[in-house]
């Protein structure tokens, strides 16, 4: 009898523990603020809003002089199996405001040659090539590509940017020596949303 | 200034509410909402369910071998011994997971037998050829089905992604013996529409190279009567939604446990299994897929060769299975699926002396159950938190059908989450399970499983930090009595209560990483007579209570690192020889430090490194008193390992 009573108890006792941490959030200005956005009405896909941020990238970031600077297209690649769909469909091979130069949106199913590579301005590294980031990393390593990946902790791993979902938002983490190492420069209003510097 | 003019192109790019992504500021785009695409797809964080993902990078920094000794770095996790020929199994917050109560599905197919529903790992799955474990720490019936009352392991195989071939040699030798030499290959290539995927592996080694005392107190090394050989090939076709798996694999090794040492000669076991599996995922709409699938698994598990006599199960399994997934904006996401399954058995040629006469034993005929299932299960958005809410009515021929719920309700704020899990599972006894019970003149029903679970994790500047506790009890837990009839047999004994805790913090920083987690459970009321380690406290039997893994990584370069892994396990109990006869007797704590080194150059990577390298005596311990002493581990090994990429 007692037994089945503490057990009752126990978990009368846990389910106000794991309740406590859920009560103090919805009372923090986080959640304030979620509110807000809610009001707002305002959603999009996960990958449209990735795809928002590389074009921003494109006008915030700056990349050494190249000899075909005036002509070329800015290049973005993406290596892996794509999840962006037909999301670039509608600004590839668009002009980018204030860059007088054409997007360009390569896919690669799998990693390229290095060459390939290198002539990218942003290389997106897609899930399916994760396991094989270090090696991707190295083929652009010391030459002024801009890299780009999602997922927790990526910075760490030598990507410059790492996209986070962070309370359904799509947050930026940033690793500020692979900018330097590629020589890029990162502007500061780019700088002032990532919410982890490296 | 505000950038909704930035791109010149922005026009266009239709989103569900009409709106253009394009034209958003980067202070916009950072406090937009997103609708993540599914339940699949979510950060482990978000994810409705406690959960570990280990990728391959992890993998080949800890020198890994095999799958057992990945899972044994898992808060939770550890291995327990049984009796037939000392054959490896999980065990998870206490219980023992051998019998149909842990799932293991590797590239979607399920692995376990179809006898007993036992997950045999150990020198079976090579971690080489691993790309990513997914370990859902809790139950997982009402998706899963009967097989996944404790937990669910989800490994996928490399594949298209290496983009070629990787090959690899691993090998461990002890201080007179190679104790292991292991080939593996893993590839794909997608060629148009196709991708294509292949790994396999072949090992030959010994499960142990210490001595072991049986309960009667006779000792005997096992160094050179523990031969194992084991071989895998799996393969992977997919084209446009189409997609289809061929898994082989072999394992088969010597067995002077059993027979306790006292037969003349050395005994066999082996596990043989073929697999295959075809699916088609129909895009019915955008973010609505049917998918169909088609599974047939056959093979001889449980094989046994003992003085001359062979025992031979024939099993087989066809599974034919439809799930909908249904993924909305602002709705949530519906997953329903129905599935049947027959699963078969006769004996081909049995043991006498153990019970197994084909003759009498399934009467020279098949024996076939039938189990249909219907699940459900739904995740939506709120701005307070996510929510999940499912379920899975299974009706199987022989022991009855059952409901089961599942409820989640996961918070993340800052850069906080938190869980709130709640699971009904159980475990549907298959074939063996039930003619061993029927043998013995016993009825046998499904068992069942209530679980509450709560999560709270950190995640920010390189650091991740999750604590969970756990509260479960195992109702009418189906164990194998020994007194049952002439050679025992299965029947539902009382409820068990565990309680506990795992807690985990991993930090990374450029060129070094750092690891550690502890884990412990409480036995709060144990009916089992047989898994109760009496006279000793809060334990069950053969299951430590306390277990902590520690890891640290230098990574001076991207080619090079080094990590030493520590696992200490608190002590445990365990029927053992006594010198007199065979009592519980305490299995001392234990501490495996392992220490790895690879370097890459250019296409090859090359790795040295020592397991075990204290020398301590390692045991893995039945979990029940069932006639087997604690079995030894490997010893200290030197670890050698070469892989390239072509």
């Amino acid at each position: 009898m007692s037994t089945r009573l503490v057990s009752s108890r126990l978990l009368c006792a846990a389910l106000l523990v794991a309740l406590a941490p859920f009560a103090a959030a919805q009372q923090s200005p986080v959640a304030a603020g979620q509110e807000r956005d809610a009001a707002q009405g305002k959603e999009y896909r996960e990958y449209e809003v990735k795809a928002a941020y590389l074009l921003q990238f494109l006008r915030y970031v700056t990349w050494p002089k190249r000899a075909d600077d005036d002509k070329a297209p800015l290049v973005i690649g993406v290596v892996g199996k794509s999840p962006f769909g037909k999301v670039f469909d509608s600004v590839d091979g668009k002009e980018v405001e204030g860059t007088g130069r054409k997007l360009k949106v390569k896919k690669f199913d799998v990693a390229p040659k290095d060459a390939e590579l290198r002539a990218c301005h942003i290389v997106f590294v897609c899930k399916s090539e994760q396991p094989h980031l270090e090696e991707l990393l190295a083929a652009v390593a010391d030459h002024p590509v801009l890299t780009v990946t999602e997922g927790d902790r990526m910075i760490e791993r030598g990507v410059a940017f790492g996209f986070v979902l962070e309370e359904r938002k799509v947050r930026i983490e940033y690793n500020s020596e692979a900018t330097q190492r590629a020589k890029l420069k990162v502007s500061a209003q780019l700088q002032r949303v990532v919410v982890r510097r490296l | 200034m505000q950038l909704a003019a930035a791109i010149s192109v922005a026009t266009g790019v239709a989103t569900a509410q009409g709106g253009d992504v394009f034209s958003l500021s980067l202070e916009d785009l950072a406090e937009v909402k997103v609708s993540v695409a599914s339940v699949r797809d979510r950060p482990v964080r978000e994810q409705p369910a406690v959960v570990t993902v280990i990728t391959a990078e992890q993998i080949a920094r800890m020198g890994a071998i095999d799958l057992l000794d990945i899972l044994k770095t898992v808060p939770g996790f550890w291995v327990a011994a049984d009796v037939v020929g000392g054959v490896l199994t999980p065990t998870f917050r206490g219980l023992a997971g051998g019998e149909g109560k842990i799932l293991l599905i590797v590239d979607g197919v399920e692995q376990n037998d179809d006898l007993y529903g036992a997950p045999v790992i150990g020198q079976r799955y090579a971690a080489a050829t691993i790309r990513r474990v997914e370990i859902l720490r809790g139950p997982g019936s009402a998706r899963y089905g009967g097989n996944a009352m404790l937990a669910v392991v989800k490994v996928f195989t490399k594949g298209a992604e290496v983009d070629g071939v990787e090959a690899s040699l691993q090998s461990t030798s002890s201080a007179r013996h190679q104790t292991n030499e292991l080939w593996s290959f893993a590839g794909g290539a997608e060629i148009d529409d196709w991708t294509l995927s292949v790994s396999g592996h072949v090992d030959r080694g010994v499960k142990s190279t210490g001595a072991y005392t049986s309960p009667a107190g006779s000792t005997f090394a096992l160094e050179d009567s523990s031969d194992l050989d084991s071989a895998s090939l799996r393969l992977g076709a997919a084209c446009r939604g189409f997609a289809a798996r061929l898994q082989y694999d072999d394992i088969a090794w010597d067995d002077v446990l059993f027979a306790g040492g006292g037969d003349t000669q050395v005994n066999r076991r082996e596990f043989e299994q073929f697999r295959g599996e075809l699916s088609y995922e129909l895009q019915v709409d955008e973010g609505w897929t049917i998918t169909p699938r088609l599974t047939c698994s056959r093979g001889n598990p449980w094989g046994y060769t003992r003085l001359g006599e062979t025992q031979q199960f024939l099993t087989a399994r066809y599974q034919a299975q439809v799930e909908s997934q249904l993924q909305t904006d602002g709705m949530g996401d519906l997953l329903v699926g129905v599935s049947f399954y027959r699963v078969q058995a006769e004996l081909e040629s049995g043991i006498t002396s153990l019970g197994f006469d084909p003759a009498t034993y399934y009467g020279d005929e098949q024996v076939h159950h039938n189990d249909v299932a219907v699940y459900t299960q739904y995740d939506f958005d709120t701005d307070w938190a996510t929510f999940s809410v499912g379920a899975r009515y299974e009706d199987h021929s022989t022991v009855g059908d059952k409901v089961v719920p599942r409820l989640a309700v996961t918070r993340t704020w800052d850069r906080w989450h938190g869980k709130l899990v709640y699971n009904r599972a159980f475990r549907v006894p298959q074939i063996e399970t039930i003619n061993t019970a029927e043998r013995a003149g016993s009825s046998i029903r499904p068992e069942t499983l209530d679980a509450l679970e709560f999560e709270l994790g950190y995640t920010g500047e390189g650091t991740t930090a999750t604590g969970s506790v756990f509260w479960l009890e195992n109702q009418d837990s189906i164990f194998f009595d020994t007194s049952l009839g002439t050679n025992g047999g299965n029947r539902n004994g009382g409820d068990i209560e565990n309680w506990g805790g795992e807690f985990e913090v991993r930090h990374t920083r450029a060129c070094w990483s750092a690891f550690g987690s502890y884990s412990f459970y409480q036995s709060r009321r144990n009916e089992v007579a047989p898994t109760v380690a009496t006279g000793h406290g809060t334990a069950n039997l053969g299951v430590p209570e306390h277990k902590g893994v520690l890891g640290l990584s230098w990574i001076p370069s991207d080619v090079t690192s080094v990590q030493a892994t520590a696992i200490v396990l608190g002590r445990r109990w365990a029927y053992g020889y006594d010198g007199a006869g065979s009592s519980v007797q305490q299995v001392d704590p234990e501490v495996d430090l392992s220490l790895f080194l690879q370097h890459r150059i250019d296409r090859v990577t090359l790795g040295i490194g020592a397991s075990n390298l204290l020398g301590t005596d390692i045991y893995y311990a039945q979990p029940y008193d069932g006639g087997l002493a604690p079995v030894p581990g490997q010893g200290r090994c030197l670890v050698l390992s070469m892989a390239a990429r072509f």
